[in-house]
């Protein structure tokens, strides 16, 4: 062969290799990375779309989320309840007892992940309108965009309603020219919420339109129901007080439209006939919340699914709150005293209920023995009683978890209801009765509704507590107490003590009326509230011991190994005689290891020292912003009043 | 090599031609001095008969008859070679010179072509299989830490096999991986050296700045490390074999001193006293009874205290003939490691065939096949949390074992009482055989080249590589592992994980030479793509049935039996990313008048990794033989000065796939929403995008000096250097209104600037006795010149305790990389710093005054931040904010990692047939976090015992009558103690805090407690050896040329200051932000060596 012709050939024919490599070379530049999913693939079909939702529903949950921090850190303290009764800890005690710094451990995180499921909400909210599916109408993709918003809408709540002003960003930050935005005033946030929420419920169907998929819970899902709720609960807190950026607590002047706002969106609720108030408000917790199954009744319009037994999906409802658990008890004889919280059982008992609230409750009230439960729970189940200054959280409790039961695990997948009906009946109560200056007859009925359930729906036992107010300043307080009564341990008392303007008015009243209790032995009627029952007020005796049955029990066969999980697991009455045919000491002689001390001397020292302590107005009642995201901020960001 | 393969292969020759002689050929080999020298190898060229002198210096040969001329060639180590024509049968006196060596003549490898190092204008440290010959390493990277001048080289901790980093002139990016690029025979790789047995290296060069690295342009803006392996020589067809075995144990080296069993029990009784909340086990006669009749039990001679065991054997053949040479080579290596059940067993095979079938055709093929099985998980995760670390439940463990129980018992009561903080104490035994770790590594890699001469100007050469690693990591935790009580439900747990890597590399170039033999020019244009899939299938099954053991349950991955619906048993992940590159580059060498060597190269790399693909790097360098100037002729106190100048850029795309654009993952559980308590699989964009995502490139300056002095009796080469590193691919702090935390950017810069000096030559040559050494120092300052126009600084934490502890690290314009962060340490407060107030009529039962104390006004307190009340002997930190409260505000930079210099030092002799070599490395300066006295010295769980530091605590119990003299009531907020008189007086003697016993976090608070000076040097190696003297008998007989035989210890000594295992640690590597941290990591060991080298 020639050589020339040779060579030639073959560098005509690298070239013509490098050559073809260098128009291929974008193309091998961008190769496909499968474990990335693009856009296009997430929004190109509804099942896809779905889980990009999911996605925003997921920081709802976990110990981030409503799973621990913002369920049971965040809410406390408050006229019910004392938070951990720790200080100085650079951590949850300091958060509830106002006394945290901005650079406290546990207000960053959650407020990253509030931050995160916005934009996870803002990418779809962007992106599924842009679908094919959305433009034809499909009521899937609908559905998806709107309860996109809605979850935007319930984090920027969240945000707002602990920090105040924050930076508000409504496009993805992929789409956003600057990220380094200063604090939007919460007005126009909330307004341009209740602009978005006025379109999710034209896109989301109620709960009876929607063909449950398998495996989904209509009130894990947002239905029109939960929608408007919200709606309505936006609107109240826009039309109610908050610490502004000048440092006072105002409202705005213009405050009724959004009441009515409110009252629309509760009317439509309750005339939609698509929630109703479940019967036994115990079943409420006991049979849904901790035995993981369905309201029939769709009380609980949404709440936030929980599972999967780690941080980032799950909570730890009923191991960081109510009784603690496990254990068996030790032989005790009739001198000795059992320990008030034995080593052997597992569960912080974090959140304290307060003796106040205990006694706000009337004595036929069925929703004390569930908001508040005053055991801790062995692991026959048995119960052994508590002082009354470790009074437990009741609504998430170990001895009601079931399907499955309480595991070692710290997570139990218990769910955290976001909003109830009996919520909307009584926001209805409450815009009317403002819009009206006085409750029309449809707002009492609404508060009956509650309130007669609350009574175990026996109208004589709530006619026995008083009659209901029909002025308008009656009526509010009367609210402001029925709201206590009924929510007690959901994390609403703060937020709706803030929008009424009542917060340090509530924290000193109730720091007097604790001492008044545990040192007089009686209760004193507070300025904000409708007062407690009369046989708990000024002249009253309340008991200084308490006694319960348990296994132990010497000379009381009948009530060993209490397994009740209400009042009949006392032997005397909490009350005066007056008021209860349970005598005030037992009839029979209980030894000393069944003796709770209850109210008198000594016991005033936990509260004292740590309940609201470091509470100061126009400052308190929002928290630092975390020093990081300040840090983070580039300039754009200023601390809270006084932080 | 080559002499002592020509050698070898010349006395095999010799033997057969013995038989048949006719002439002879007598000589004498001598110094300049005439004295003999026993052993100079003398060959018969053309023939390649050969053979060595003996003792006195003489040689007999017998060439064929006849007056043909015969070309002898003499050679000795250090003398020069000479060759002599010889016609008849002459008497020959030769005199060898000694030879002045100039490493400027060895031949190197660099980019895409051979040169000498003379006319390489760059900075550059090379070893080769001279320095490698005689050294007994487990690994080739334990082959150049600290022979090389600029090249640091850290052993994250002392478990075999452990990952080792290596930093070319301290690495200039600050988030992304500083590795250097690795060069294995021409063929990139992402496993570096560690998967090469050291036998089989034949040299190591370390490019260091821009002219000699920027021709690699993409990603070698953290220097190239350059490796060739051995190859066959023509030996005319004759085989070489040669077999390298060793011998040996490793010893633990040092131990943590903690507590006894009286001290342990004392503290916690004296912990129970602290405040009224904690309860004890301990009664005040208890820990009488402590005293005197508790033995102590040393759990970390138990657990690292074995003698491990090592031996490694290798066998190697080469040889060929001048069309084709190969050179196969095995390698075994096993070595126990001195932690109870850890294992490490290494199998290297390779294979290199070179063939040229005729003039224009080069052909190469090269396999290795590497496998890996390491048994145990050791004793830290880089990326793992404290509450699986494997020393803290061996240091912390009670320090005896009750009468009538094993080793190895469990103590529920134990695990109970330390659950509350996350320690969770089990016994270490149980918990080294609870947990199982099986990791095989196969490493594959196929590459090859094919070289045509195109013309006699123009030749193209093509290089493929095809690089397959695969990784499974088997895992298995049993019961009463930490991963079950905490996560598992105290059921087992198994997981494979398989990490599967594929690489593709290929490399086309044509080089142009000039015609011109005086001044050498030659270009070169190339191209090159890479493509590397990652893959990782992750498979974990949880709540298995108690009792399966872990062969079982990891070949049963479904025997899951979960406690209900909520709980999954199964989970699997799986991730494939890919990374692609292609380049195109030019290079041009021109050598004037052999004096001025010019390099420029130009380079353009695209990487999928980026929105903005393409980079351009170019580069120049200038080198100028000052020596060869003549008015430098009469200049002789230095000999062969060059002086070196170069300057370019270089790029880095080591950053993960897909964060320019917006893109999905299902990132399972943080995605996902537990509907009706099953977690559905939801989707979340991980990453913001950034559309302008670029290369991070670093300019690089270099100026060096080489020069020979005392005629090149040594040599000294000095390279100063500065570096800027623009566009960093820093992972910074974002708002976090945004909905991250963190995004990718090119932001800021760092300046690396530094010196080297490497230091060689000959102390003494007599004819029996050489001594001579290399030595390097190395400084190296890398400053953050910026960090973008939003951010001064950011924080970073090293995460060693867990993300709510403060970070550790900071990051922060005009400050060094890997800057540690934190209070500054005061001591503990004093009875001074108190008033006190006199209870009256209260009393101890030793009759002493209580009272309460109060913390006088102006005395800052800490309470913010250790969650415990100030009391006498709580920890203090300076308020240096001096607003009367330490608080987070009160912190500031308390240290640095970087060294102010670091090196070795080689000392080689050689006397008759005995060699030995000391090598010495050392560091000056450098901090390290010593995060295991943090943990270790502090009381936040009960029943966990504490390093023996603390036993001079300050102290709130007498420990000769058990009376409490001080505590702490929560109830009402008091400190009571004893009058401050009594008090001080009591401990007097004290010369460290109480103990903190606040959540775990508080008590890990960063301090300059924590901070110790890394500074060490270290005997690292002393080797004798002796090469028994083959005979010619010997020779015949046995067919054995060579047969030296050695012992060497490793570790042998190490002066520090530093109290922990090591001060040569890194234990948080997942980010190089946070150099320096010393936790939990496995602690290193002595080891004694022997072995042999055999060649036939």
């Amino acid at each position: 062969m020639n050589n020339k012709y040779f060579k030639g050939l073959t560098i005509l024919s690298f070239t013509f290799i490098i050559l073809s490599g260098l128009y291929s070379c974008q193309k091998f530049l961008e190769p496909e990375t499968p474990s990335l999913i693009s856009n296009t693939t997430v929004y190109n079909n509804v099942f896809t779309a779905k889980m990009a939702v999911l996605g925003v529903y997921s920081d709802l949950s976990g110990d981030q989320g409503y799973g621990i921090r913002v369920s049971c850190y965040y809410p406390y303290d408050n006229d019910e309840t004392m938070g951990p009764a720790k200080l100085g800890d650079n951590d949850r005690g300091d958060i509830a007892h106002y006394n945290a710094t901005a650079l406290n451990l546990q207000l960053y995180a959650p407020y990253v992940q509030m931050f995160e499921g916005i934009e996870r909400a803002n990418l779809c909210i962007y992106n599924i309108p842009k679908m094919t599916a959305f433009l034809s109408g499909n009521a899937e993709a609908r559905r998806l965009y709107g309860e996109s918003l809605t979850l935007r809408a319930q984090y920027y709540l969240e945000l707002i309603r602990n920090w105040g002003d924050v930076p508000a960003q409504f496009l993805p930050s992929e789409v956003s020219n600057n990220l380094f935005i200063s604090a939007t005033n919460r007005d126009t946030i909330y307004n341009h919420l209740l602009n978005d929420l006025a379109i999710a419920e034209s896109m989301v169907p109620w709960k009876s339109q929607i063909s449950v998929v398998t495996g989904d819970k209509p009130d894990e899902r947002i239905t029109q129901g939960a929608i408007r709720a919200l709606r309505a609960r936006i609107a109240l807190y826009r039309g109610g007080y908050d610490l502004r950026q000048n440092g006072s607590i105002s409202r705005d002047p213009n405050y009724k439209a959004f009441y009515q706002i409110a009252w629309n969106e509760c009317d439509t609720i309750i005339k939609s006939g698509e929630h109703t108030l479940n019967a036994d408000y115990k079943a409420l917790f006991k049979n849904y919340v901790c035995g993981h199954t369905l309201d029939p009744n769709n009380e609980i319009i949404f709440q936030v699914a929980m599972g999967g037994g780690g941080g980032a999906t799950d909570s730890k409802l009923g191991t960081y709150d109510g009784p603690k658990w496990g254990g068996y008890l030790p032989s005790v004889t009739a001198s000795t005293t059992l320990p008030v919280s034995p080593s052997y059982l597992t569960g912080s008992s974090s959140l304290l209920m307060l003796p106040t609230y205990f006694y706000l409750f009337d004595v036929n009230d069925v929703r004390r023995d569930v908001t508040i439960a005053p055991y801790n729970v062995m692991a026959d189940y048995s119960k052994v009683g508590t002082k009354i200054t470790a009074l437990n959280d009741g609504k998430f409790r170990c001895d009601w978890v079931s399907n499955p039961g309480p595991s070692s695990s710290l997570y139990w997948g218990l769910n955290w209801p976001l909003i109830r009906y009996s919520d909307v009946l009584l926001m209805f109560a409450e815009a009317d009765n403002e819009i009206n200056n006085g409750p029309s007859t449809t707002a009492i009925s609404a508060y009956e509704k509650v309130r007669l359930r609350g009574f175990g729906n026996n109208p004589a036992k709530m006619a026995a507590a008083g009659a209901t107010p029909t002025d308008y300043s009656g009526f509010f307080q009367a609210l402001v107490r029925e709201r206590s009564l009924e929510f007690g341990g959901e994390g609403i008392r703060k937020y709706d003590l803030k929008r009424w303007g009542l917060l340090g008015t509530a924290i000193f009243q109730t720091q007097k009326n604790i001492a008044s209790l545990l040192t007089n032995k009686y209760m004193s009627s507070t300025t904000y509230m409708a007062p407690p029952p009369a046989y708990t007020m000024a002249g009253a005796s309340l008991p200084t011991s308490m006694y319960f049955n348990y296994p132990g029990s010497a000379g009381n066969p009948a009530n060993q190994k209490s397994a009740v999980d209400d009042s009949t697991l006392w032997v005397n009455s909490f009350y005066s005689k007056s008021s209860s045919s349970l005598a005030n000491t037992p009839t029979i002689a209980l030894p000393l290891s069944n003796k709770s001390s209850w109210i008198g001397s000594g016991l005033t020292s936990t509260f004292g020292s740590y309940f609201g302590s470091g509470f100061k107005p126009n400052h308190s009642e929002l928290f630092p912003i975390p020093q990081a995201v300040i840090d983070a901020s580039g300039g754009a960001l200023k601390q809270n009043n006084g932080y | 090599m080559k002499k002592l393969l020509l050698f070898c292969v010349s006395c095999l020759l010799c033997v057969t031609i013995l038989l048949a002689q006719t002439r002879e050929i007598k000589g004498i080999v001598t110094d300049s001095k005439g004295i003999p020298l026993e052993g100079a190898s003398v060959v018969s060229k053309g023939t390649g008969k050969g053979l060595k002198t003996n003792a006195k210096g003489e040689f007999t040969i017998h060439p064929k008859a006849g007056n043909e001329p015969v070309l002898l060639t003499i050679s000795y180590v250090g003398f020069k070679t000479q060759l002599i024509e010889v016609k008849g049968n002459e008497l020959l006196n030769i005199k060898l010179e000694i030879a002045e060596v100039s490493a400027g003549d060895e031949v190197v490898v660099i980019g895409y072509q051979t040169m000498k190092r003379k006319d390489i204008p760059g900075g550059i440290a090379s070893i080769g299989a001279k320095d490698l010959k005689d050294v007994v390493v487990a690994s080739a990277e334990e082959a150049i830490t600290g022979k090389l001048a600029g090249v640091q080289v850290t052993t994250s901790e002392g478990a075999p096999g452990s990952q080792v980093q290596i930093r070319v002139r301290g690495g200039g990016s600050i988030t992304q991986d500083n590795s250097p690029l690795y060069i294995i025979d021409g063929i990139e790789s992402d496993e570096g050296i560690s998967l090469i047995a050291p036998q089989d290296i034949e040299s190591i060069d370390v490019l260091k700045d821009a002219s000699a690295t920027s021709i690699y342009g993409a990603r070698a803006a953290n220097g190239v490390v350059v490796v060739t392996t051995k190859s066959g020589k023509n030996s005319k067809g004759k085989m070489t074999l040669s077999y390298n075995g060793s011998f040996g144990l490793n010893k633990l080296s040092k131990e943590l001193p903690v507590m006894d069993p009286y001290n342990f029990v004392l503290y916690q009784y004296e912990r129970s006293k602290y405040s009224d909340s904690t309860s004890t086990q301990y009664t005040w006669d208890s820990v009488k009874y402590y005293k005197n009749n508790v033995p102590f039990f040393d759990w970390q001679k138990k657990m690292f205290g074995r003698n491990a065991l090592q031996q490694t054997h290798n066998v190697s053949l080469s040889g060929g003939n001048a069309q084709t040479q190969y050179y196969l080579s095995v390698t075994d290596n096993t070595q126990d490691g001195i932690y109870l059940n850890s294992e490490y067993d290494r199998k290297l095979i390779t294979f290199k065939l070179d063939n040229k079938p005729n003039d224009k055709v080069k052909l190469g093929f090269n396999v290795r096949y590497n496998t890996t099985t390491v048994e145990g998980a050791g004793t830290t995760d880089p990326n793992g949390d404290q509450s699986m670390s494997k020393l803290r439940g061996i240091i912390r463990y009670k320090p005896f074992i009750q009468s009538g129980q094993s080793a190895d018992a469990f103590d529920p009561t134990l695990e109970a009482a330390t659950g509350g903080n996350g320690l969770i104490l089990i016994n270490p035994v149980l918990t080294a055989n609870q947990s199982y770790l099986h990791t095989v590594t196969d490493n594959f890699v196929l590459s090859g080249f094919l070289n045509y001469q195109l013309t006699s100007r123009i030749s193209f050469r093509t290089t493929f590589g095809y690089d397959i690693s695969d990784v499974q990591k088997n895992g298995f935790n049993d019961t009463l592992t930490g991963y079950a009580i905490r996560y598992g439900a105290k059921m087992p747990s198994a997981s494979i994980e398989r990490d599967k890597k594929v690489i593709l590399n290929n490399s086309n170039v044509f080089t142009y030479t000039g015609k011109s033999t005086a001044n050498p020019f030659t270009i070169l244009l190339g191209q090159e793509t890479y493509k590397n899939v990652y893959d990782v299938n992750v498979n974990q099954t949880s709540y298995m049935p108690i009792g399966i053991d872990p062969k079982t349950a990891l070949a049963n991955m479904n025997m899951s039996t979960p406690p209900d619906v909520y709980h999954p048993g199964f989970t699997a992940t799986s991730l494939e990313t890919p990374t692609n590159l292609v380049s195109f580059f030019t290079k041009i060498n021109y050598n004037l008048n052999r004096k001025y060597q010019f390099t420029a190269s130009y380079r353009a790399d695209g990487a999928s990794v980026f929105a903005k693909k393409w980079g351009y790097f170019s580069s120049a360098g200038l080198s100028w033989l000052l020596s060869k100037e003549k008015f430098m002729d009469n200049f002789n106190i230095l000999s062969d000065i060059k002086v070196r100048a170069s300057i370019g850029m270089v790029g880095n795309a080591k950053i993960a796939s897909g964060l320019y654009e917006v893109n999905y993952t299902s990132s399972n559980p943080a995605s996902s929403y537990a509907l009706d308590g099953v977690l559905n699989p939801g989707l979340n964009s991980a990453n913001l995008a950034n559309r302008d995502l670029q290369w991070e490139s670093t300019l690089s300056r270099n100026l060096g000096f080489d020069f020979g002095i005392f005629r090149n009796k040594f040599q000294v080469s000095v390279d100063l250097y500065a570096n800027t590193t623009n566009k960093l691919l820093v992972n910074v702090p974002i708002p976090v209104s945004s909905g991250y935390t963190t995004q990718v950017q090119n932001v800021g810069s760092t300046l690396n600037k530094g010196i080297e000096l490497q230091l060689a030559g000959t102390v003494l040559r007599t004819r029996d006795f050489t001594w001579s050494f290399t030595y390097n120092i190395s400084a190296n300052d890398n400053t953050i010149k910026s960090l973008g126009a939003n951010q001064n600084f950011y924080y970073q934490s090293s995460n060693w305790a867990g993300a709510s502890n403060l970070p550790d690290y900071i990051v922060q314009v005009g400050q060094r990389v890997g800057s540690m962060y934190g209070f500054v340490s005061d001591g503990f407060y004093s009875v001074n710093d108190f008033t006190f107030t006199k209870t009256t009529g209260s009393l101890t039962s030793d009759g002493k005054q209580l009272g309460t104390y109060t913390l006088r006004p102006g005395v800052a307190t800490n309470t913010s931040i250790t969650s415990s009340p100030v009391q006498p002997g709580s920890i203090k930190f300076k308020d240096l904010n001096g607003d009367g409260v330490v608080d987070a505000r009160d912190r500031k930079i308390l240290g640095n990692n970087q060294p102010k210099a670091f090196g070795g030092l080689t000392q080689t002799f050689k006397y008759k047939n005995w060699d030995a070599s000391i090598f010495l490395n050392y560091r000056i300066g450098g901090s390290i976090v010593n995060d295991n006295k943090l943990e270790y010295a502090s009381g936040y769980t009960p029943q966990a015992n504490m390093l023996a530091e603390m036993e001079n605590r300050w102290k709130v119990v007498n420990p000769v009558n058990g009376v409490t003299y001080q505590n702490y009531s929560p109830g009402n907020k008091t400190i009571v103690g004893v009058d401050p008189t009594t008090l001080a007086a009591f401990n007097q003697g004290a010369s460290i805090w109480l103990p903190s016993i606040g959540s775990s976090s508080s008590a890990f608070t960063p301090s300059s407690y924590a901070l110790e000076d890394g500074s060490f040097l270290r005997v690292n190696n002393i080797t004798i050896g002796y090469a028994l003297p083959v005979t010619a008998s010997i020779m015949r007989k046995t067919g054995l040329t060579r047969f030296r035989i050695y012992a060497t210890v490793n570790n042998v000594a190490i002066l520090t200051s530093y109290s922990g295992f090591d001060p040569e640690v890194n234990t948080k590597r997942a980010t190089p932000l946070t150099p320096g941290v010393d936790y939990s990591a496995y602690p290193r060991s002595r080891g004694y060596v022997c072995g042999i080298n055999l060649n036939f």
